[in-house]
């Protein structure tokens, strides 16, 4: 974008230059910066526009990144290097996998190099809190073998078949705390633990003892995964693995969390560039409101422009800066506006995460320079095809 | 007074043109985010709608499909029978699984249903046929062409490899399509002889299912029993209590960006006749008359925009049904109802800005210029 203002700025200050006879740009008038700054309520307005759009294109992008990322929490903080799954299925969010719990831990526990082999059931449900229906990922896990929250703000694990651990985000919003009593699947359950890290916009984590969520589902010699810790001076671990558990597959843990992203990535792609796109659109069109206004305003002054010999190319360069520098002001708004409003969702709705990282502020100012362009056409093509000797006479 | 705003606004077509698009794309932004909430709602419980049953029992504390597990003993089929009004008791079971081809894999809602009595299966097959033998599946059309496979062709799902006897329509949802087995092979393959997932009761004629429900959750113990209607409502609330604080902010930027939009517009267009209001003002035209020509200004420049967004809306929703029939785009009256209703509070406060500006308006200073 620098560069662009750059070429832009050189082709106004040849003009401006050789219409004055000046050789060393001394008394260079800013026609640009004048015409953009004139009416600055105005400025005002369609910065404000520009940087609500970039402000939701960086929301946006942010809410997909932190939702990937608190959706593969619970697989980036679990010690194990594989999982073992039924047959097909390769997510842990949206799939149901349901393998035997007893003969899949012998036969892993009796693979060379394999130090644990911990069972894990797990399977969303939708509980109802404070009238609100709220989606959670149910995990049922052994507390001697592990797959149980990582961390605990307060409280402690299951132990008994009632205890339940709740993510503190979750049991906040809903004025849940330790010693409070809930109902979920028809079963009434104390909560006894508060995680953190456990929750995303879609769903929260609940933990509660393996042989419990069995109960819940009616299969009580089932398991959903058999998660596995190897010995890292051991190889070939997974081979012997799959040769042990052929009705079964085994994933690597970062296999899984790709699978889970993909899914997700899958789901909300579409909707979420449409949004994109609107965005952009709004922010293109009020910035060529803006300048478009600004240059029909000052038509007589193009005229007069062109009829001392201005070229169009000075002309157009004229327009593009003005174009380029209201994007630029509303870029930068739209930055404090998205760490501003980042700051407010972490403090107020702790269950969205928004991950605003370089990479996104350097697609955005992408879609703030094609904006800026789009933006400058319509005022360029006026400006282009004005006919000075019209313009004098009107 | 009609012609003299509607001139001001109409006098430069490319400003009119690029204005409108302003507000039209900022009102778009919340028809289209209702518009997927409202279409994954309408997918989502395409299933619950289309079965025909009168009344769905579920397990205990399971009040939905979707993100949910539900696991209750066969006998409960029995008891459920046994209830005063009720017709038939059809067991389905239910999970969420990949369906595998060579070409890929499609997530889906696995369905064993029991063929031979047409309840809880397929709707609307479009191809082949929904009556199953053993190891035999009906798979959603558009997964099916995205996977590769058609009649005849094999896929696996739960473990095991099927043939694919029929091709269903509606049945393709935003998260997963929706595959049909027979219940025995469901049973089978996920060892679980005895139990369902949920329960699909038919009531005799003339009973009413709210009346029906009532009657089998009071002889029924340890179960959920609702009607269809219920149902719908509470897999519907599940959507809606997610989406609500997303659809809150992206609610919130679509009305301020169009707010701007439509601000700009009728400001730039006051502004550039600034010279004609004080001639008007000078000829004896009251404030509160030159008021009405702005704020008229801002409603026609909102109608417009608003116009255009509901068109743009249906546009893309008609080109998402031929592209991507996974992202439904649903516009409902309530949504355009929300976009008008948002688009006269914009009118009203865009005129604001310039409403001061030509209030303050000193004629004598316009002709000084």
């Amino acid at each position: 974008m620098r560069s662009l203002f750059a070429v832009c700025k050189k082709e106004e200050r040849d003009f401006v230059k050789n219409a004055a006879g000046s050789r060393d740009g001394a008394g260079v008038v800013p026609l640009a910066r004048r015409n953009l700054l004139r009416d600055r309520t105005r400025l005002l307005i369609s910065v404000s526009g520009v940087a609500l759009s970039v402000f939701l294109v960086l929301l946006l992008g942010g809410f997909e990144k932190g939702m990937f990322r608190q959706i593969t929490a619970y697989l980036d903080n679990t010690p194990a290097d594989y999982y073992v799954a039924q047959v097909g299925v390769e997510n842990l969010q949206g799939s149901t996998s349901i393998i035997p719990r007893e003969d899949t831990l012998q036969r892993a526990r009796e693979v060379e190099g394999v130090i644990s082999a911990a069972p894990v059931l797990a399977q969303h449900s939708v509980i109802e809190l404070d009238g609100e229906k709220v989606p959670t990922f149910m995990i049922g896990y052994e507390p001697t073998e592990g797959g149980g929250p990582w961390k605990l703000s307060r409280g402690r694990g299951v132990e008994a078949a009632d205890d339940v651990v709740l993510d503190r985000v979750l049991a906040r919003r809903h004025g849940l705390d330790l010693g409070d009593e809930l109902e979920i699947m028809g079963r009434s359950f104390r909560v006894v633990g508060l995680s953190d890290e456990t929750t995303s916009w879609m769903l929260s984590l609940v933990f509660m003892r393996h042989d419990t969520a069995a109960a819940l589902r009616q299969a009580p010699e089932a398991t959903s995964f058999v998660l596995i810790g190897v010995d890292p001076g051991s190889e070939g671990v997974l081979d012997r693995l799959h040769g042990a558990l052929p009705n079964a597959d085994v994933l690597t843990r970062q296999e899984l969390a790709a699978n889970d992203i993909a899914y997700l990535g899958g789901i909300f792609a579409a909707p979420l560039q449409v949004m994109v796109f609107i965005s952009l659109a709004v922010g293109a069109l009020l910035v060529g409101l803006t300048i478009y206004s600004a240059t029909v305003e000052r038509v007589r002054e193009y005229g007069v422009l062109k009829a001392m010999g201005m070229r169009n190319r000075a002309l157009y360069a004229i327009v593009i800066r003005q174009a380029l520098g209201a994007t630029t002001l509303g870029f930068l708004g739209g930055i404090v506006l998205v760490v501003t409003a980042g700051r407010v969702i972490e403090t107020q709705w702790p269950q969205f995460l928004v991950v605003v990282g370089w990479s996104s502020i350097l697609s955005a100012a992408g879609g703030a320079l094609a904006m800026a362009l789009i933006a400058a056409v319509l005022p360029a093509r006026y400006v282009g095809s004005l006919d000075p000797a019209q313009v004098f006479r009107r | 007074m009609v012609s003299v705003a509607r001139r001001n606004l109409f006098q430069d077509k490319v400003r009119l043109l690029v204005s409108t698009g302003g507000v039209a794309f900022a009102l778009l932004l919340i028809l289209a985010l209702d518009g997927v909430v409202e279409g994954s709602l309408t997918q989502i419980t395409a299933y619950i709608t289309n079965t025909g049953a009168d009344v769905y029992v579920a397990q205990s504390g399971v009040r939905t499909m979707h993100m949910s597990a539900s696991a209750l003993p066969l006998t409960a089929a029995d008891e459920v029978s046994a209830v005063d009004g009720v017709e038939s008791v059809t067991p389905i079971l239910y999970t969420t699984n990949p369906v595998e081809s060579e070409e890929g894999r499609s997530l889906a809602y696995i369905i064993g249903f029991h063929s031979e009595l047409g309840i809880g299966g397929p709707w609307d097959v479009v191809e082949g046929s929904a009556d199953l033998s053993p190891g035999e599946v009906v798979f959603d059309a558009t997964a099916a062409r995205r996977l590769g496979v058609g009649v005849g062709d094999q896929v696996s799902l739960l473990g095991r490899s099927f043939v694919i006897r029929g091709l269903s329509s509606g049945t393709f949802t935003i998260t997963n399509s929706v595959a049909f087995i027979r219940f025995d092979d469901f049973a089978r393959l996920r060892d679980l002889p005895r139990t369902a997932s949920y329960l699909l009761v038919s009531l005799e004629p003339g009973i009413d299912p709210a009346v029906g429900a009532r009657a089998i959750q009071a002889r029924v113990p340890e179960i959920e029993a609702m009607t269809r209607g219920e149902f719908e409502a509470e897999e519907g609330r599940v959507v809606r209590d997610m989406t609500a604080q997303i659809m809150v902010v992206m609610n919130g930027a679509g009305f301020v960006i169009g707010l701007i939009a439509v601000a700009l517009t009728i400001y730039t267009a006051t502004l550039a006749k600034i010279g004609e209001y004080g001639v008007l003002k000078a000829l004896g035209a009251r404030s509160d008359w030159l008021y009405r020509l702005v704020f008229e200004q801002a409603l026609v420049s909102v109608t417009l925009g608003a116009g255009t967004a509901v068109a743009l809306a249906y546009a893309l929703s008609a080109i998402f049904g031929l592209v991507l029939p996974e992202v439904p785009l649903r516009i409902t009256p309530t949504s355009i109802a929300k976009v008008a209703i948002g688009g006269g509070v914009i009118a009203v406060l865009s005129a604001a800005l310039p409403v001061r500006k030509v209030g303050r308006l000193d004629p004598a200073t316009v002709f000084r210029r």
